[in-house]
């Protein structure tokens, strides 16, 4: 009986350790294999990479390590069911760290050992956890936005910082952080440098219910309902004298359901989120992305969704980018017709203006979208190349805002 | 996003091969033990290990592997030497010489750093520090060379003919990166006489298993606390902090190396060799002079034969005594690594020892066992607070962190803290400190085989005196004829459920490495 349970337990073993690259030698040879057990994906979309591809051997990369940490990372992204491995190893972390927070009574607790991300049970949220207040980060881009503000005295600037969501922005968890990072702090910092002549909007939400209205339950970016606000907050701080759109009406898409990207990075898919979205009389415009001429329907995806046909049936896709549209370097947005306000808007930003860009037409004739991280522009050069642009919104979360991107774009 | 492993590139050239990894448990050893399987001769076999071992090596230390070659033949030359010596003062000059040769690479590549910054500080001198990359394995293979050429010189073992054969010893991969320290006597018969089998490759993959999810289950968790802990002030984490980050580090390095020398023991047995223990569950001593009878088996076991009782032991003078048991436990503090706090953790214990051996063992085994439990632990956890802790004066503010000089928390606040979520772990790493494993296995064949319980703790694995590995992963029960049926039933039941539980600890701690755990290893630096 002993020798059997040996032969047996050796067998397991040596089939689940060799699984790997006896499945990936079975796929090169063809042989059919079940969906799950496919070990030649080449990207990964609940990770949000490009999976290693088998790294080349030469004896320079194996001294300098190259060759062995990429071979490494090869058979980590080709294990069977890689995705579940990592759900299950955070998931089975979490259950600890719940049980833990429930003899401490914390209503937040991270979503697993070393994890930046924190599950609020009672509001069935995934956020950041906040980081320390601290103003090394924006040194620079405050130098150089407060450069950028001075020398250009034509512009009236503004700014919008977005609060992203963090454990500080959920009523239960306020205070789990000492000094934490906020929106208020980091508008306070650069409007310190920059002087009176940055236009703070006040980004804060009304309460913390609205907060958590106005954002998504997994995902770092606002819903239709958070960008509205913010839309009318800005509209009312920019033009007060001109009346903010109103919406038409209001759809929540119940499919497809998705995880965001707090959910993802935090490996904790229990709630899923929905597509919220507001339809809107804008006056008829052209757009430019890159440079090039694009359909408006591009920015938004509606009736793409309401034919029910969304790209590819993962949970973990970045529905918000798919609905709305992508990042790019530069968008361009004209109104047609003859009716004019005669202003011209250059919004510097992420994605969160994805939602959001096109209702700004109502007030400007032209709305230029700028992205730091993907634009090589600066905003001297942009603004000399664009004399005509009135006002300019930087429009942005503090991770953008302290990225070294951002301290070059206004360099 | 979950980090990847570390990469050890900071102190080697290459990316050091660690067990816990992908590359080794999905690639390098079902191709090594698949090859070496399927190799028909027992000296080819020996060869497909050594070369195995310097490609593992060879993996993290492309341009080293030519000093561990260097090393192989010297040992290897001079134990001929020794072996044909005529006279006994030419087998002295030639150990001399080899002793002089390893330890001369070991201090350079090692200390050369070290002493450069303490002499030029002394002295004023100018001494260029070189910065050199720590050779990996460096201190365990140094001191399996030099245990094997003492004991050809005492005659202990004849000296290895086949260069290859003495390769092998030394280069092994499986005891190379952390131990144990395998003596040469030890194995030197299994070098060609060893005999592999089913039972004795399943019970060293058991425990490998073992060893595995007690690396990647328990030391790495931990050591994300450990590591957080360090890396803030003392007065941002006050009493609460200062006391769980000691206990994540103290079970990190226990978890963390005993894993390490399971599974490199157990990798042994798959390969027919049998090595001793190297831990024997040292969190359950009672005092320090017990901790080291059950911490690292093999090194103190090594600077006890090969140090401390070539210099008289305890059949000299107290005042040489002292002497001895000072100059030994400042050699294994250096030997752990090269900073003034492992002279100092190593001189803690040496004092510590000789207290212990004075007066305070008495004293402390008047106490009832709970309290000198007690004791034990705070004797290894300020070691290891010693140990951990390299700048002196962090140590101090850390020390004083832990008795509430800055409150409980310090400034953070408990919830960011973050020591409250590895409270489970913690539990769990203390039950998997104690042998309950052991002890339920005593009693369950207790009562199957109808006797009663011997003295578990006296006689049984746990016995400090234990260092067989036999039967560390084998479950055996003689049961009496005419037994009815269904308690064989039960034996086998119970064998299936322990080997599904490791299968399934096998799983999950694939799967932890998969995902890029944090996966520190402490013991690489030497």
């Amino acid at each position: 009986m002993s020798k059997i349970r040996d032969i047996v337990l050796v067998g397991a073993a040596s089939i689940f350790l060799c699984a790997t690259l006896g499945l990936k030698a079975l796929y090169r040879l063809d042989v059919p294999l079940p969906g799950f057990l496919e070990t030649d994906a080449e990207r990964s979309v609940l990770e949000g990479k490009t999976y290693q591809k088998h790294p080349e051997f030469s004896l320079e990369a194996l001294r300098s390590g190259v060759f062995g940490s990429e071979l490494e990372s090869y058979l980590a992204d080709a294990v069977p069911c890689r995705d579940q491995a990592l759900l299950l190893n955070a998931r089975i972390q979490r259950l600890a760290i719940a049980a833990a927070a429930g003899m401490f009574g914390f209503e937040a607790y991270p979503t697993f050992y070393g994890s930046d991300y924190a599950y609020i049970p009672t509001e069935q949220v995934v956020c950041r956890i906040a980081p320390h207040a601290s103003g090394q980060r924006y040194t620079s881009l405050a130098q150089s936005l407060g450069a950028v503000v001075a020398a250009h005295p034509k512009q009236s600037f503004y700014l919008y910082v977005v609060s992203r969501p963090t454990t500080t922005y959920h009523e239960p968890s306020a205070d789990l952080v000492t000094d934490p990072e906020t929106a208020a702090y980091v508008a306070g910092l650069l409007r310190q440098a920059a002087g009176e002549r940055l236009n703070v909007i006040d980004s804060s939400p009304a309460s913390f219910a609205n907060y958590s209205e106005a954002f998504f339950d997994t995902d770092h970016h606002w819903t239709m309902d958070g960008a509205y606000q913010a839309y009318r907050s800005i509209a009312a701080a920019m033009n007060p004298e001109s009346a903010s759109l109103e919406p038409n009406d209001r759809i929540v898409f119940d499919a497809p359901a998705f995880y965001g990207s707090q959910a993802r990075a935090g490996l904790i898919v229990d709630n899923a989120d929905r597509i919220v979205d507001y339809s809107f009389d804008l006056p008829s415009y052209s757009v430019e992305v890159d440079g090039k001429p694009a359909d408006p329907a591009h920015l938004n995806h509606r009736a793409v969704y309401e034919a029910g046909a969304w790209a590819a049936d993962s949970p973990y896709q970045n529905r918000y980018g798919e609905y709305f549209h992508g990042d790019h370097a530069e968008i361009v947005l004209r109104r047609d017709g003859e009716e004019r306000s005669g202003k011209s808007l250059l919004i510097i930003t992420n994605s969160y203006s994805n939602c959001m860009e096109r209702l700004f037409l109502s007030d400007y004739d032209t709305v230029y979208v700028v992205d730091p991280r993907y634009s090589k522009a600066t905003c001297s050069s942009y603004l000399a190349e664009h004399p005509e642009i009135d006002d300019v919104l930087v429009l942005a979360c503090p991770t953008t805002l302290a990225s070294a991107n951002s301290a070059a774009f206004f360099a | 996003m979950p980090a990847p492993p570390i990469s050890m590139s900071s102190v080697t050239q290459g990316y050091l091969m660690v067990f816990s990894s992908t590359v080794f448990l999905l690639l390098f050893m079902p191709l090594c033990i698949a090859v070496y399987f399927l190799t028909p001769t027992r000296r080819a076999k020996n060869v497909v290990l050594l070369l195995f071992s310097l490609v593992f090596y060879a993996w993290g230390e492309p341009t080293y592997v030519v000093l561990m070659l260097v090393s192989i033949a010297i040992n290897w030359t001079c134990g001929i030497v020794i072996g044909t010596a005529q006279t006994q003062g030419e087998k002295r000059i030639c150990l001399a010489v080899d002793v002089v040769a390893n330890l001369a690479i070991l201090g350079f590549f090692k200390y050369e750093s070290f002493l450069a910054q303490n002499i030029n500080a002394l002295l004023g001198t100018s001494i260029p520090d070189l910065e050199l990359p720590l050779p990996i394995g460096i201190s365990f293979y140094t001191l399996q060379a030099l245990s094997y050429i003492i004991d050809v010189y005492r005659g202990d073992v004849p000296a290895q003919r086949n260069i290859l054969h003495l390769g092998t010893y030394i280069a092994m991969f499986p005891q190379l990166v952390a131990g144990p320290i395998v003596r040469y006597s030890t194995i030197q018969e299994q070098i060609l006489h060893r005999k592999e089998s089913l039972s004795l490759f399943a019970e060293g993959l058991r425990l490998f298993v073992v060893g595995l999810a007690k690396k990647v289950l328990l030391a790495n968790v931990v050591a994300i606390l450990a590591t957080k802990t360090l890396a803030l002030a003392p007065e941002q984490i006050g009493a609460v902090g200062a006391w769980l980050g000691l206990m994540a580090f103290t079970f990190q390095i226990y978890f963390d190396f005993a894993g390490y020398s399971d599974m490199a023991i157990g990798l042994g047995k798959m390969f027919g060799f049998t090595y001793l223990r190297n831990f024997n569950y040292p969190y359950i001593a009672r005092s320090a002079t017990e901790f080291w009878r059950r911490w690292h088996i093999s090194l103190s076991s090594f600077f006890r034969d090969y140090v401390y009782i070539p210099l008289g032991g305890n059949r000299v003078s107290t005042p040489r005594w002292i002497l001895n048991i000072l100059a030994v436990w400042t050699l294994t503090g250096l030997w752990h690594g090269a900073a003034w706090n492992f002279v100092l953790w190593g001189l803690f214990y040496g004092i510590l020892l000789v207290c212990e051996k004075t007066f305070l063992l008495k004293l402390v085994q008047k106490l009832p066992s709970p309290l000198q439990h007690l004791y034990g632990i705070v004797c290894f956890m300020m070691g290891w607070l010693i140990f951990w802790i390299e700048d002196m004066g962090q140590m101090g503010h850390y020390f004083l962190a832990m008795f509430g000089a800055y409150g409980a928390t310090g400034s953070s606040t408990l919830w960011e803290l973050t020591s409250w979520q590895y409270l489970p772990v913690f539990a769990l790493c203390a039950l998997a400190s104690t042998p309950i494993v052991p002890w339920v296995r005593h009693k369950v064949a207790a009562r199957l085989e109808q006797r009663p319980a011997r003295d578990f703790l006296q006689t049984d694995l746990p016995y400090y005196k234990h260092l067989s590995t036999e039967g560390l992963c084998r479950f055996e029960v003689a049961l009496p004829e005419n037994t009815p049926r269904r308690k064989h039933a039960a034996v086998a039941a119970i064998g299936i459920a322990v080997d599904a539980t490791l299968l399934a600890l096998l799983v999950l701690s694939t799967v932890s490495i998969v995902s890029g755990s944090f996966n520190p290893f402490i013991y690489f630096r030497f």
